[in-house]
C-alpha cells in the first residue's frame, strides 16, 4: 500500500464530491434549509403536547436535561448520521447509477479509500449543520452550554464522525447487493432516530428496547456529546461512551472492508456490478 | 402495473413504506406517554382525549406525503438513472397519463400503508374511534387530500427536469410538512404568526377532516374546530387550483426539457 497513491485517490474523490455538491443549486439550498424544519419538528413534538414549563421541569427533574440542549445534540448527530450513511454507503450505488462503477472497480485504487473520501467530503455539509443548529438554538432559546473541556468536545465530535463513516462503509456492500440503496438507507433512518435517543433520552424507552439502543453507535455518540456539551463532562466522564464507539468503528470498518472485497469478487465473476 | 410488480418483488419495499411512519408514531408514544405524563395542554388545544389516537391518524397520512407529493419526481428520476427517460418521453404515449400511472401505483401502496398504520394503531397504541365514526367523510377527506397532493406532486415532478437533485428538496419538504400540517402535534400549538402557513397545505385540511370524521362526537370536545363544510370547500378549492396548474406545468417543463436535451441529465 502506497500512502502517496492512497492520498491521490482520496484527494481526487474528495474534490470531485465537493464539485458535485456545489454544482447542484437544489442540493445547496436543501443543505442550508434542512436543519431548520427538522429542529422545529423535534422541538414541537414536545411543545405541541405539553406547556414549555411542564416540559422543562419534567426533562430537568427526570433526566437532567434541557429540551433545547437535548434536541440540539440529537438533531446534529442525526443529520450527520444521515449524511454520512448516504454519502458513504450509497456512494457505490451512485457510481452504478452514473454508469461508472465498472470502470471504477477496474482501477487499482483502494475501494476503502474511495468510501472514506466519499464520507469525509460530506462533512463540509455536516460542519454547516453543526454551526446552523447551534446558532438557531442560541437565537431562539438562548441555549447555555456547560463545557469544562473543549478538547473532550472536539474528540467526541471527531470520534462520532469517524464512527458514522465506518457505519457507511459497512452498509456500502449491502446497498450494492440489494440494489435498493435508497430504500434501505431510508428504512434505517427512522429506527435509528427512535432507538438512539435523538428526540428523547434513551432512558425513557422500555428496558427491553434499551438493549437495542446499545447496538447502535449513534446512541453512544449522542450520549457522549450531551455529556461534554451540556453537563460539563470531561474525557474521563465519557470513556464509557467513547470506548464502545471506537469498538463499533473498528468492527464496522473491518467487516465493511472484507464485505466489500467479497462483493467485488462476486460481482466481477458474474458481471452484475452494473445491473440496477 | 410495472411499478406495482417492482414494488412487490424488491425486498423491503412494503416494510419501507410503513417503517417510517411507524417509528415516528413510536417516537410520539415515548414522548407523550413515557416522558411527558401530563398532556392536558394537548387536550385543551385539540379537544381530543387520546393523544395517541390523534397522532396515529396523523402519521398514517405520512405515506401519502411521500407517494403523492414526491412519487412523481422519484418516478422521473428513476427513469433518468436507469437511462430510459429519453425513451419514455419521446414515445407518443401521453406523459401525464404515464405520470399518473406511476403515482397511482405509489398511492396504492400508501393506502395499504395507511391501513396498516391504523390497524397497528388499534392493536398496539389504543386507537379509539368515536362512537359513530363517519367513514364516508373520512374517506372523502383522504381522497381529496391524495388528489390535491398529487397535483402538487405533478408540479414537483416537472421541477425535476430543472432541479436535477429534487430528492434533496424532498428531504427538506418532508419535515416542513410534518411541522406545519399537524401530523405530530396540533397546528394550534405553533406560534400564531406561522399558523397561516399551515393552511396553505392541503394535508392540513385533510387531517382535520379525517380526525373530525373519525373522532367526533365524543373525541373532539370543548374546542372550536373549523366547520367540516369550510374544510371540504377549502380542500376542493386547493385541488381545483393545483390540478390545472400541475398538469400544464408538468407538460410545459417536460417539453422544455425535451427541447434543451435535459430529459436524461441528472
Amino acid at each position: 500500500m502506497s500512502l502517496g497513491k492512497e492520498w491521490r485517490t482520496f484527494n481526487a474523490v474528495f474534490r470531485r464530491n465537493l464539485r458535485l455538491f456545489t454544482s447542484y443549486s437544489t442540493w445547496l439550498i436543501a443543505t442550508i434549509i434542512w436543519p431548520i424544519p427538522l429542529l422545529a419538528m423535534n422541538i414541537y413534538q414536545y411543545l405541541g403536547v405539553a406547556s414549555s414549563r411542564s416540559v422543562s421541569t419534567t426533562l430537568s427533574q427526570n433526566y437532567g436535561l434541557t429540551l433545547s440542549g437535548m434536541i440540539i445534540v440529537g438533531t446534529v448527530v442525526y443529520l450527520l448520521y444521515n449524511r454520512l450513511l448516504w454519502s458513504t454507503g450509497n456512494s457505490l450505488q451512485t457510481e452504478r447509477w452514473m454508469g461508472t462503477i465498472d470502470v471504477l472497480f477496474l482501477t487499482p485504487a483502494s475501494r476503502l479509500t474511495m468510501l472514506l473520501a466519499n464520507g469525509l467530503s460530506s462533512l463540509v455539509e455536516g460542519a454547516w449543520w453543526i454551526v446552523a443548529i447551534f446558532l438557531l438554538n442560541w437565537f431562539i432559546f438562548g441555549i447555555q452550554l456547560t463545557v469544562t473541556s473543549w478538547p473532550a468536545v472536539a474528540i467526541t465530535l471527531v470520534s462520532t464522525m469517524i464512527a458514522l463513516v465506518a457505519v457507511g462503509v459497512f452498509f456500502a456492500s449491502f446497498f450494492i447487493l440489494s440494489r435498493a440503496a435508497d430504500q434501505m438507507a431510508s428504512s434505517l433512518q427512522a429506527p435509528i432516530r427512535f432507538f438512539s435517543g435523538v428526540a428523547f433520552p434513551v432512558a425513557a424507552l422500555p428496558q427491553a428496547l434499551q438493549f437495542v439502543s446499545l447496538v447502535i453507535p449513534v446512541t453512544f455518540a449522542i450520549s457522549a456529546l450531551r455529556a461534554t456539551l451540556l453537563s460539563g463532562g470531561g474525557i474521563v466522564d465519557i470513556l464509557n461512551q467513547l470506548l464502545p464507539l471506537y469498538l463499533f468503528t473498528a468492527v464496522f470498518l473491518f467487516v465493511g472492508y472484507f464485505l466489500l472485497r467479497i462483493v467485488e469478487k462476486r460481482a466481477k465473476k458474474d458481471g452484475s456490478l452494473y445491473q440496477m | 402495473m410495472r411499478s406495482i410488480t417492482r414494488f412487490l418483488t424488491v425486498p423491503g419495499y412494503i416494510g419501507y413504506s410503513v417503517a417510517g411512519p411507524l417509528f415516528a408514531l413510536l417516537t410520539s408514544w415515548v414522548i407523550g406517554s413515557r416522558v411527558l405524563s401530563n398532556v392536558s395542554y394537548f387536550q385543551s388545544l385539540t379537544g381530543s382525549s387520546s393523544y395517541l389516537t390523534w397522532v396515529v391518524i396523523g402519521f398514517a397520512f405520512q405515506s401519502f406525503i411521500f407517494s403523492a407529493a414526491f412519487g412523481g419526481a422519484q418516478a422521473i428520476r428513476g427513469e433518468q438513472e436507469h437511462g430510459t427517460a429519453e425513451l419514455v418521453f419521446i414515445t407518443p404515449a401521453n406523459k401525464v397519463a404515464w405520470l399518473i400511472g406511476k403515482m397511482a401505483a405509489d398511492q396504492t401502496f400508501s393506502l395499504i400503508g395507511f391501513s396498516i398504520l391504523l390497524a397497528l394503531g388499534g392493536l398496539f397504541f389504543g386507537l379509539t374511534l368515536g362512537p359513530t365514526p363517519n367513514i364516508p367523510l373520512a374517506a372523502l377527506g383522504i381522497l381529496l387530500t391524495m388528489l390535491s397532493l398529487s397535483a402538487f406532486g405533478m408540479v414537483f415532478a416537472g421541477i425535476t427536469f430543472l432541479a436535477k437533485r429534487e430528492d434533496q428538496l424532498g428531504q427538506v419538504l418532508w419535515p416542513i410538512m410534518v411541522f406545519f400540517c399537524g401530523l405530530a402535534f396540533p397546528v394550534e400549538a405553533l406560534p400564531k404568526i406561522v399558523q397561516p402557513i399551515s393552511w396553505v397545505f392541503p394535508l392540513t385540511y385533510g387531517l382535520y377532516i379525517t380526525r373530525t370524521a373519525l373522532l367526533t362526537p365524543a373525541g373532539l370536545v370543548g374546542v372550536a374546530t373549523p366547520s367540516i363544510t369550510w374544510l371540504i370547500s377549502m380542500l376542493l378549492l386547493e385541488t381545483a387550483i393545483l390540478v390545472p396548474i400541475g398538469i400544464p406545468l408538468f407538460n410545459y417543463l417536460s417539453k422544455s426539457a425535451r427541447k434543451t436535451g435535459a430529459l436524461s441529465g441528472y
